[in-house]
């Protein structure tokens, strides 16, 4: 497949279910006050967002697998620069939460932004360099 | 490491896009790959050589390489 091809699969890919983890995102928080808490529902409706993640790992996965080296080694790049950013955030903040018990909790659920801004941020100085 | 592919490129009068089709690369990758920024891997280096027709000594200068 020719590389441009590749490029718009992958783009189209993640913007769709980049659109439909926003969504879902706030589907989910607008029902949080309607559902029972702990219910088997909620719990359900609480994991769909996960559903999304996942394609954009096949999307990921596919792009990694079909494109040339350079924008493979450019990806790469971006993905350890998000993944040792939300390794930091979570260790470090993590550690700070632990030993101090007056310091906000940081939800969990911020490890995919986290590590999207980090991801997004690189990938662009990257892309900006090839232009 | 350094190389002439932009010259040689300007000599056959593609432009970054076409050679990206030539040696199924995207054009990003072409404009890399001439400024330095990344080295290709040997099948690349030889794929771009063929290409042009000269081996990879002719394209790629490794002496001021670290």
């Amino acid at each position: 497949m020719k590389p441009i091809l590749v490029y718009k699969r992958y783009a189209f890919t993640t913007l769709g279910a980049g659109l439909g983890y926003l969504g879902s995102v706030i589907g989910t928080a607008s029902l949080h006050d309607k559902v029972p808490d702990g219910s088997a529902v909620g719990i359900f409706i609480s994991l769909i967002p996960a559903i999304f993640i996942g394609f954009m790992l096949r999307a990921f996965w596919r792009y990694l697998k079909d494109s040339d080296e350079v924008v493979r080694h450019d990806l790469t790049q971006a993905i350890m620069a998000g993944v040792f950013a939300l390794l930091m955030l979570s260790g470090g903040w993590g550690l700070v939460e632990l030993f101090n018990d007056s310091m906000p909790r940081l939800p969990i659920f911020y490890a995919f932004p986290a590590f999207f801004i980090i991801f997004g941020f690189v990938s662009a100085i990257n892309y900006k360099r090839c232009v | 490491m350094e190389n002439n592919l932009k010259s040689l490129r300007a000599e056959k009068g593609w432009s970054q896009a076409a050679l990206g089709d030539q040696l199924e690369i995207s054009r990003q990758s072409v404009n890399a790959i001439e400024t330095g920024r990344y080295d290709p891997s040997l099948p690349l280096a030889f794929k771009i050589a063929r290409l042009f027709g000269c081996s990879i000594e002719a394209i790629f200068d490794d002496s001021k390489a670290s």
